[in-house]
Parts: C-alpha cells; structure tokens; sequence
C-alpha cells in the first residue's frame, strides 16, 4: 500500500535547500557576491523554516520523532550491520539517518550565521551583521563560513553515499519519497499524522520575516 | 690537474648566487608582508567608511578621513606590486603572475580604482549619504575587478 510519508513543505524545504546550497556555491566561486547573498539569504530562511518545522510540523518531520538516544541508534546499527531487512522499517528517517539529517541543519545554520558576520575582501559585500564587528573578525568569520562548508560538502557526500547504500545494498530506494511523497508498506502500517497547511504558512511567514528584518538592518 | 682552486671558485661562485637568491626571498617575504598589510588598512578603511555611511548619524570627519586613507592607498597600489613578489617566487601570496605578464591590464584596473577613489572623497565633501553609498560600491567594484583577475583564490 502507498503511505504518505513527507508532507509537501517536507519536500519543497528540502529540494530549495539543495537548490540554493548549489547556488550559494556556485556564486561565490564565480565572485557574484550581491547574488551569493541573495541565495544565502534565502537558504537562511529555508533552513528557519525546516527548523520551525522540526516543532509544529507533521509526525515524520519532527525532531522528536527523528532525533533518537544514542542506545536507539547503536541498536539500529546492529540491526543494520546483521543485514536484517526491515519491510515495516521506520517510515520517516531512520536513528542513524536523523542525526545526519540534524548535524546537516545544525551546520547549515552555523554556516549561514557565520556569513551575517562575513568580510568581503573588498570590503563591500559583507553580512549585514558585519557593521558590528572588526573588520579582523569579519574576515575570522568569512574564513570558518569557507571551513563550514567543506565540512558540508562532507555531510553532503555522507547522506549521498547513505541513500545509495540503502538502494543498492539493502533495497530501499529513497529517493522518490523525498519527491513525491510516498513509500510502499504493508497495509497494517499506521497512517502518518501530518500538520495543517496553515501552520506551514505562519512558520514560512516567520521564517521570511526574520531574514528579512536581517537583511533591512 | 684541474685545479683545486678552480673547484674552490666555482663553489664559492654557486654559494653567493644562493646566498644571493635566498636574501632575495627574504626581501620578497618583507615585500608582500608589508603589502598585506596596506591591503588590509584598504579593507579596513573601505569597511569603516560603508559602516558609517549606513549608520544613522553618519559621522562625516570619519568618513573623509577613510575616503582620503582609500584615494593615497590607490595612488601607491602599484609600488605594492614590485617584480618577483609573486607567487613561485618562494613566498606566500596570492598575487598572480598576470600581475607581471600583463603589465598594461594591472596597470589599467589600479588606475580604474584610483579614479573611483578619488570620485570617492569628493563624495564624502558633499555629505550626501546615497552618493557616498553608490561611489563605495563603485570604488568596491574596481577592488573585486582586480581580485578577480590578479589574486588567487587560494594561496
Ligand atoms: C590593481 C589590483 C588591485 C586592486 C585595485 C585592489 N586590490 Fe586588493 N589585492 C590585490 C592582489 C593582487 C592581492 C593579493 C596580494 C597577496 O596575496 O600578496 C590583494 C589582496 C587584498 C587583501 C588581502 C590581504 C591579505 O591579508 O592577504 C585585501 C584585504 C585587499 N586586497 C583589499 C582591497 C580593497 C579593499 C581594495 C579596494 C578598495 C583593493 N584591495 C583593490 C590587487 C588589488
Ligand atoms: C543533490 C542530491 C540530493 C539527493 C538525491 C538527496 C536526497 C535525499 C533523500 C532521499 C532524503 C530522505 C532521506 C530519508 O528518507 O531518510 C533527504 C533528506 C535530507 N537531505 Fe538530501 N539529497 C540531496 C542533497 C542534499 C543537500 C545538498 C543537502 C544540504 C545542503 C541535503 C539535506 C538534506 C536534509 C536536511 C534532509 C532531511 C529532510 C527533512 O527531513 O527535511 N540534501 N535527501
């Protein structure tokens, strides 16, 4: 039976975080830093918004229901490392999985808050909270923002790396759930419960509010 | 016989070109630590002086001063960038060799940012806080310009 697994502000939070994370990059290496701040700008909001929804979204969302004891998670890496395949498996993220997904998060946060304090070396293009540092710990701020995104691309790189071995080695295939939504499972499985989209738009109003207040000041 | 003095010259003649050689890394190293440092008081006046332009009471001696501080680091940018301070001439830096391979183009993007910066101080004198916020973005430009073709992204 299908089953409804991420909810659609799920799916569009993740697919733009991977959309501006690219152009973020894409950006700064090529120097267009009015538009690197635009992008950075909007995956702050993006990432708001997933954090806000970790609290008020739908069961499979939530951080409570994805960020497990560290005795869950060795005890689903045991299972993991035995082979066992679970048809009836975790419909949301897995123990391990949820950890990835929160240090993702975490660091994206950390890595947008180091560039509101960011220096340019031109000193033009620089975070809007930048006014109120040296310019010596600007630039302190702009070389972690360059140190927190290679640890990124490693967490990037991990998360890929995970999806395929789950395709691959034990058949799970992922990915179109985190695009249309649903998941194959047996037809005892408890439906999810999802939050109202109204809740969706007042954590979005939020969540744009405030990098827009960041970017006026 | 070849000599042994002869053996003796040539040696002595490889150790003062080594010699030689190395004083001149050290002179490089001296060279691009102190061009370092004027980059730096330029970033800092550029970001001392957008600060105060957005604030909201600009303080307008602050931001001549930067200004002028920009417009005299723009006319000596060029003595910054002697021959032989660049990168694989054994010191740390991100000045690319283009600097010296085309003169001209260098010579050309330092003239475009001492232009802005001199448009820059006669912003300030006018108090008028847009036209002091367009020409910084203006002068910015010309800084980005150059790094975009003469520095390194790493080093
Ligand atoms: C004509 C070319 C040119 C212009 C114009 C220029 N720069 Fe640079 N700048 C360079 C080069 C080349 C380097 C690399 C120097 C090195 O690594 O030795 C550099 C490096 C820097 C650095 C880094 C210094 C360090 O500690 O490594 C700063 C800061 C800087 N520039 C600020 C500015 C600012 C601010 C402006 C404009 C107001 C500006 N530059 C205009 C060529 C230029
Ligand atoms: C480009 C290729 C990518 C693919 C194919 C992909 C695929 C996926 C899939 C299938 C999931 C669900 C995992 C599960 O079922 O447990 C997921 C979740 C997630 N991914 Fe990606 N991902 C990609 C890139 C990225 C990037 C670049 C980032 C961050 C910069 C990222 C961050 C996340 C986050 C935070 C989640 C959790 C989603 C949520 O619960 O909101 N992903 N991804």
């Amino acid at each position: 039976m299908r089953v409804r697994v991420w909810d659609l502000p799920t799916r569009l939070a993740h697919w733009a975080a991977v959309c501006l994370f690219l152009a973020c990059w894409w950006t700064e290496r090529h120097d267009h830093m009015e538009w690197h701040l635009l992008a950075g700008y909007g995956l702050l909001a993006t990432i708001l918004f997933r954090i806000g929804w970790g609290f008020a979204g739908g069961e499979t969302s939530r951080f409570s229901n994805f960020v497990r004891p560290p005795a869950t998670v060795i005890a689903y890496v045991r299972k993991l490392a035995r082979g066992a395949r679970d048809p009836a498996g975790p419909l949301g993220h897995n123990p391990l999985g949820g950890w990835s997904i929160f240090a993702m998060l975490g660091l994206l946060l950390a890595q947008a808050g180091l560039g509101l304090f960011a220096v340019d070396v031109d000193g033009f293009a620089s975070g809007p909270l930048s006014q109120w540092v040296s310019f010596d710990a600007g630039r302190t701020a702009a070389h972690w923002h360059g140190t927190a995104f290679h640890v990124l691309v490693g967490l990037v790189a991990l998360h890929l790396a995970a999806i395929l071995y789950y395709g691959v080695a034990r058949r799970e295939i992922l990915l179109p759930a985190m695009i249309h939504g649903y998941k194959r499972r047996p037809a005892s499985t408890a439906p999810v419960r999802f939050a109202p989209w109204w809740r969706a738009a007042a954590v979005a109003t939020v969540a744009i509010v405030a990098v827009l207040a960041l970017k006026m000041i | 016989m070849r000599s042994s003095i002869q053996r003796v010259m040539v040696l002595a003649a490889a150790l003062s070109l080594a010699v030689a050689a190395s004083a001149g890394v050290i002179d490089a190293r001296q060279t691009v630590k102190a061009r370092k440092e004027h980059l730096k008081a330029l970033g800092k006046s550029m970001k001392s002086l957008r600060d105060e332009a957005g604030s909201w009471h600009p303080n307008w001696a602050s931001i001549e001063n930067d200004a002028a501080a920009v417009a005299k680091g723009a006319a000596a940018l060029p003595t910054w960038f002697p021959a032989g301070s660049g990168r694989g001439d054994g010191v740390k830096t991100k000045a690319l060799a283009a600097i010296w391979l085309k003169p001209a183009d260098f010579q050309n993007a330092s003239r475009a940012f001492a232009t802005q910066a001199d448009n820059l101080v006669d912003a300030a004198k006018t108090q008028n806080v847009a036209l002091v916020r367009r020409q910084a973005k203006a002068v910015g430009r010309t800084c980005g310009g150059c790094h975009r073709r003469f520095r390194a992204h790493f080093d």
